[in-house]
């Protein structure tokens, strides 16, 4: 695979903001030349050049693979040299989904690859979800456990009177269930101020989550402006910058 | 809003790669500043039930005290603009930055009754990719919507602020940070297309100190970064011309012979006969390509190499004097006898001493690039170091901010002008 067309195609996707993924840990029959990742979605891409194509079961080879790693990513590309492209007939990638790139002195996409769901992905996000659920149950357990024993070791130093034990047994159960409805308090809270955050039209209704702005006594600099705002002929030619639009009031 | 008001309510920020300088013109000369980092809590771990933690990250300058084990600082110890880019999906980075707005503008929530928020000015990496715009500009929406303290914002790139800063409005600014370099000619506004970024910096000096270290048989001190970097600003020397500053001090020995005691340790470096290899870690900053490095690149140090972020291609083994003339040349021709008239040097890996005691071969940054812009053939160079450069970012911000007339409404097109936050 020539060096030149990796390198474009990584400058192309790293400019829209993707990251290069590493295929160490995938199968050989599904790795892609190269794959790029940008929050949730995946992009295989395969180099179809001149040595390819030249080998008759390499290039099949090469189909086959592409097809079957839609599978696996959301969208897969097939990379073609510009020499190449207009013997290669894109209709039957369009068919399958593949989206095709054509390598010249820059990287063009000629056909947009068609984006998948992909259902082993989903089952194993419903799984991860299951075990990390479990996880959060388990670090509850296991923070509760450790206050428990902290307290216990407290304890062993205290002389206590049977009745004085049932009381602070009583008053330990009542504080453990204060401190479970607070977590779930602040859960809650953190949940809404989320959704608040993300809301511009709430924004304007509600302001009560503003920090106060204290008034207090600003130090407005007497006469001298600090030193490199004196003489200094930038502020000539910034204030003579105009716009179209209203004054900010 | 009159002139007054901006008197007291212009607000700078710089986000620079180590340090994020911050506050009002109301400070004067000069700025807070805090780490441009954040620490993301085990939020399982007893001790952050014990302190009572509440916040997703910490930053500012009690961040130190919350730091755990020293097995998973890395991935929780985030700094997010370590080479002046952030990635548009680097969630935690992101979440950084917006704490340590958010730090910084409730610093000074303390107004007059007067007070309608504060003018902001940003300043941003010159090859910053438009996404980051975006970002800094959504982060600072919903600042003020937690506290109301912003009326209008806008970003400036940092070599812009710097020339503002030393009064300059043609002349290059050459900032050379952490983990790379940019050359940014001005002619009353960045030329954007004249703008060359070298994928270099202080971590590239630092490699080449670790690799010495290595050689010389340090090579348990050569993997501590923290002390690599101390002990390349303190044995480091910048060449006038390297092969002559070699010959010398092979040739004078004792004269040029380093120890380094690090502090609070018994550990004391001694380069001994290997002396002379300090002068390769001034040189590696101007110029990699010397054929004296290429026995480091073939033992498998890490060559910079070419990179393209957004736009910007980043060039790994230009020589200094070359990335200046070929910006220079992207400019008119009129204008390029200005631009070496005065060159800005700024950022902390151009600050290097020049020892009075070795001045027949070890120079200073400023020397170093009239000497290789001399030997190109370029005539009338004038350079000088920013006196003050961790403030001026900050302070070219402010005046920015105060100058910049608030019906100068923000285009992306030009990308510059106020973004009403309260429109």
């Amino acid at each position: 695979m020539h060096e030149d067309v990796t390198q474009k195609i990584k400058v192309y996707f790293t400019a829209e903001g993707y990251k290069e993924l590493n295929l160490e840990n995938l199968h050989e029959s599904l790795k892609p030349d190269l794959a790029f990742k940008m929050g949730e979605k995946t992009i295989f891409i395969n180099i179809i050049d001149l040595e390819v194509v030249k080998d008759r079961s390499r290039f099949l080879k090469k189909l086959m693979g592409t097809v079957a790693m839609s599978d696996i990513c959301e969208e897969v590309y097939v990379a073609i040299p510009k020499i190449l492209a207009t013997s290669i007939d894109t209709a039957a990638f369009k068919e399958h989904g593949i989206g095709m790139l054509i390598i010249d002195k820059t990287v063009r996409k000629v056909l947009e690859a068609e984006r998948r769901k992909i259902a082993a992905k989903e089952d194993l996000n419903r799984k991860f979800e299951t075990i990390e659920t479990r996880l959060n149950h388990l670090e509850k357990a296991v923070a509760n456990l450790e206050t428990e024993l902290i307290r216990l070791e407290n304890l062993k130093h205290i002389q206590v009177n049977p009745p004085e034990d049932a009381r602070i047994n009583l008053l330990e159960s009542e504080v453990q269930d204060l401190r479970r409805n607070m977590e779930r308090i602040v859960e809650k809270l953190a949940e809404i101020e989320r959704k608040l955050l993300g809301t511009k039209k709430i924004k304007e209704e509600v302001k009560i989550g503003r920090l106060p702005i204290t008034e207090g006594k600003m130090k407005i600099p007497s006469g001298e402006l600090p030193s490199y705002l004196q003489e200094n002929p930038w502020l000539e030619i910034l204030s003579s910058k105009r716009g179209k639009s209203d004054e900010i009031k | 809003m009159s002139e007054k008001y901006k008197r007291k309510y212009t607000f700078g920020e710089d986000y620079g790669t180590s340090f994020y300088k911050f506050g009002p013109i109301t400070l004067g000369e000069k700025p807070r500043l805090i780490e441009n980092r954040g620490y993301f809590p085990d939020k399982s771990s007893v001790i952050y039930k014990l302190m009572g933690i509440t916040r997703e990250v910490i930053v500012g300058e009690k961040l130190p005290s919350y730091l755990e084990s020293k097995e998973d600082l890395a991935s929780r110890l985030i700094y997010p603009m370590r080479n002046g880019v952030v990635d548009k999906d680097d969630e935690k980075a992101w979440r950084v930055i917006e704490e340590i707005t958010g730090y910084g503008l409730k610093a000074f929530r303390s107004v007059g009754s007067d007070f309608k928020g504060y003018f902001v000015t940003a300043a941003l990496s010159s090859i910053a990719p438009r996404y980051m715009y975006e970002k800094i500009i959504e982060i600072h929406r919903k600042v003020d919507w937690e506290t109301g303290l912003i009326r209008a914002v806008t970003i400036i790139p940092q070599p812009l602020a710097v020339a503002i800063a030393h009064k300059a409005p043609t002349c290059i600014v050459i900032e050379s940070g952490h983990g790379n370099t940019q050359i940014c000619p001005i002619s009353r506004y960045p030329i954007r297309s004249a703008i060359i970024a070298l994928n270099r910096g202080g971590s590239d000096a630092d490699i080449i100190t670790s690799q010495i270290l290595y050689d010389a048989g340090y090579g348990d001190i050569a993997k501590e970064e923290a002390i690599v970097r101390r002990i390349k600003e303190a044995i480091g020397l910048i060449p006038k011309r390297l092969n002559e500053a070699i010959r010398e001090a092979k040739r004078n020995y004792e004269k040029y012979h380093v120890k380094y005691k690090i502090a609070g340790t018994r550990i004391e470096v001694d380069l001994g006969k290997d002396s002379w290899t300090r002068f390769l870690i001034g040189e590696y900053i101007f110029n990699p390509k010397d054929e004296m490095f290429e026995s480091y690149f073939k033992r498998g140090m890490r060559r910079p190499r070419d990179m393209k972020i957004g736009e910007i291609t980043f060039r790994g083994m230009m020589d200094l004097g070359e990335a200046i003339i070929e910006s220079v040349e992207k400019c008119p021709i009129e204008l390029q006898p200005y631009l070496y008239n005065r060159i800005i040097l700024s950022g902390g890996n151009l600050q290097w001493k020049a020892p009075p005691q070795f001045k027949d071969v070890a120079v200073d940054s400023a020397t170093k690039i009239k000497i290789l812009l001399q030997e190109k053939g370029v005539e009338g160079i004038i350079v000088e170091t920013a006196p003050e450069p961790k403030y001026s970012v900050w302070r070219g911000c402010i005046v920015y901010g105060y100058a910049l007339p608030k019906d100068y409404k923000w285009t992306w097109e030009n990308m510059e002008g106020w973004i009403d936050l309260h429109a």
